[in-house]
């Protein structure tokens, strides 16, 4: 992952110097240009895990009132500058001055403020057709699940809504990390397609639509394909209506992972 | 260069199939903590000999994150290996490659409390398509062993008061039986079991007793609060008999037993537990009123073998008290127990297979201690390791308490020894004691 560290010359780093009172101001004390600088830093810094605009990717989306991690202004502002240990969220404190942190916090906490509008569909109906079209043979949902899809548990929590839509219309375009599928070719002509679990320089394991892992030897594989415009999932565009995948999305942005 | 790997290692496709009960006695895989309930902890594939040994070389090698000792005992079923490394991680690895399938770590943070062990997990359960692992910070967590994905996890033992889960858990019929770290906090000590789909508590044994049950009267005043009798590794079991065979820890306070004057029923024992109740069957205590650290945590083995010209169903284990011992299954009657090795200076006599010594009896210069035996089912040898370390002992004319303190920001008690300042309970000589 990039460092600010890493983009910013260092005389900039230099000049970046606040009063640490900044860190104490309620973060709805902050003015326009605060937030613009917010932003700036957000984007560079932080939309790698939680999306451009906050909604969401490796980490949480952050386009809520309340956020789990950071109950008050001076934990969030904290969590930006020191991360939190144990979890993938990491240290700034060497690339952020203390007001590049509560300008930063100050975007975050806005970005709840502009909170959607209600999802139009309904989170029962959702878990319906859920359950009716098999989704959970390859996704897991609270222990429960296939495992050839990534587990959806805190799906709701990580991404936003028209992430979500767009990932059941289009899954090729918006598959996470971690899902490249791969087809290889055996020496005898067979192929495997599947997910790729793991790789090093002498093999690579896949994942089939069934579940199983190959375990492969690339000296022995005459060719490994990456497919990386591809997904297993299938395309929902067609398979339900519209208000069919308001439902399902609703259902699933509601999936916390805190029942 | 021909490499030498286990007959299981050569499976190409990992199909994922359950695992049962019934394959746990099984002599392939290795499914269960200690190999079987037996737990002979001896492997009958034949692939390796002393023949060819000197020639193994390495077929891959896998680095688990971080540094720290390592102390488990990885699972292999279905060409999978399930492995553990501290505080609490866990990892499922391709055999043939030895790439990772996934890998699932618990965020522990550095004040989650370890006193008197390691920061180490020593492995996991599976049962059906679900593994069990016990956390640092006191829970049991059920994982998909597909995938990693959390399936529950349940609250056992309280961290700030001292508890924790290092031991393997053990999957029994349907049930899970997990044990807990920290004799030396002063816990009162227990074993848990949980169903293994849901994680419902089945029952709790408590290694200590409470006042009117029995075996209380080994404890004076309210000293069996702090009783300690942790339950830090995995024991056996005996599906005919269905009785658990686990063995408990050190009283507590650990190295100086004037609190706690009497036997300190059942800690450095062995209990028989009944599966279904939790009930205790039957115990033996191999160190009355224990002032050295002699756990008798160490794995009950299993063994149907001729005593006196009989056939007779035994649990043979060697104690930390330097003698090794075979039990009746059924009654916990003594067929015979005997010191491993000379103990020069020692004063102790024999009394029903037990060192005996009186209150006030100091601890010798120089004595073994051992950890677990394992069964060369071949020879029908048992082949327990023994050392010896050097030990002293530090009096202080004044000794602490276990205090309870409170933690003004969860509202939580904290229980832990007092300040060495203070009179702390434990030797400060312990660390050169166990270490040399």
């Amino acid at each position: 992952m990039p460092r600010l560290s890493a983009l910013l010359p260092p005389a900039v780093l230099l000049l970046l110097t606040a009063p640490l009172s900044a860190q104490t101001r309620s973060l709805a004390a902050a003015g326009a240009s605060d937030l613009a600088s917010g932003q700036k830093i957000f984007d560079a810094q932080c939309a790698w895990c939680h999306g451009a605009g906050g909604t969401g990717g490796n980490g949480p989306n952050l386009q809520r009132a309340t956020l789990r991690q950071a109950a008050n202004d001076v934990t969030l502002v904290q969590i930006v500058r020191n991360g939190i240990p144990g979890t993938e969220m990491p240290s700034f404190a060497i690339a952020l001055t203390d007001r590049m942190a509560w300008q930063t916090a100050a975007y975050v906490r806005s970005l709840g403020r502009t909170r959607a509008r209600p999802l139009p569909g309904s989170a029962e109906r959702g878990a319906a057709l859920y359950e009716s079209s098999g989704c959970g043979s390859c996704h897991i949902v609270a222990g429960r699940g296939g495992v050839v899809g990534p587990e959806l548990t805190r799906i709701g929590a990580l991404r936003g809504a028209p992430y979500l839509r767009d990932a059941l219309i289009k899954p090729a375009a918006s598959h996470p990390p971690g899902y490249l599928v791969v087809r290889a070719t055996n020496a005898d002509g067979t192929e495997i397609r599947g997910v790729r679990v793991n790789e090093d320089v002498f093999w690579i394991l896949l994942r089939d639509a069934s579940g199983n892992v190959h375990t492969l030897e690339k000296s022995k594989v005459s060719k490994v394909e990456r497919q990386l415009d591809a997904s297993l999932m299938p395309s929902y565009e067609t398979r339900f209506s519209g208000a069919q995948l308001d439902d399902l999305v609703a259902y699933l942005a509601g999936l916390r992972g805190d029942q | 260069m021909k490499v030498v790997v286990l007959a299981s290692m050569t499976i190409l496709l990992s199909v994922f199939t359950p695992v049962t009960v019934a394959q746990m006695g099984g002599d392939g895989a290795w499914t269960t903590y200690s190999g079987s309930f037996a737990s002979h902890r001896f492997s009958p594939l034949p692939q390796i000999s002393p023949a060819n040994v000197a020639r193994l070389r390495p077929a891959w090698v896998y680095q688990p994150p971080g540094t720290g000792s390592m102390e488990t005992t990885p699972l292999v079923t279905n060409g999978v290996m399930y492995l553990t490394w501290g505080p609490t991680a866990v990892a499922a690895l391709d055999v043939k490659s030895g790439k990772s399938l996934w890998e699932w770590t618990r965020p522990i943070a550095p004040s989650v409390l370890n006193l008197g062990f390691p920061r180490v997990n020593r492995g996991v359960a599976i049962l059906d398509t679900t593994l069990y692992v016990g956390t640092l910070d006191g829970y049991l967590v059920a994982l998909d062993a597909r995938s990693g994905a959390e399936r529950w996890s349940v609250h056992v033992g309280d961290n700030p008061s001292g508890h924790a889960i290092t031991a393997a858990p053990l999957a029994v019929d349907g049930r899970i039986i997990v044990g807990v770290s920290g004799g030396e906090a002063g816990i009162r000590g227990f074993l848990d079991a949980y169903d293994a789909k849901t994680g419902k508590q089945l029952w709790r044994f408590w290694t200590i007793p409470s006042p009117g049950e029995p075996g209380s009267n080994t404890w004076p005043g309210d000293s069996w609060v702090h009783g300690g009798g942790a339950t830090w590794l995995t024991g056996s079991y005996d599906p005919q008999l269905k009785l658990l065979y686990w063995g408990t820890g050190n009283a507590g306070p650990d190295w100086n037993g004037d609190s706690r004057l009497g036997d300190n029923l059942y800690t450095s024992s062995l209990v028989a537990i009944d599966i279904e109740t939790g009930k205790p069957r039957w115990h033996f205590q191999f160190t009355p009123h224990d002032v050295h650290d002699w756990d008798a945590n160490q794995i009950p083995v299993l063994v149907d073998t001729e005593v006196g010209g009989r056939a007779r169903p035994v649990v043979v284990t060697a104690n930390r008290n330097g003698f090794f011992y075979a039990l009746d299954r059924k009654t916990g009657n003594t067929c015979w127990g005997r010191p491993t090795r000379s103990r020069p200076g020692q004063r102790a006599s024999i009394h029903r297979a037990v060192p005996f010594w009186s209150l006030g009896w100091n601890p010798p210069k120089e004595g073994p201690s051992c950890i677990p035996a394992s069964k060369a089912r071949r020879t029908g040898r048992a082949r327990p390791t023994a050392r010896r370390p050097a030990s002293f002992t530090y009096r202080f004319e004044k000794w602490g308490r276990f205090t309870t303190r409170r933690r003004s920001s969860t509202g939580r008690g904290r229980t832990t020894p007092a300040a060495p300042r203070s009179g702390w309970t434990r030797n400060p000589g312990a660390r050169c004691a166990r270490s040399t």
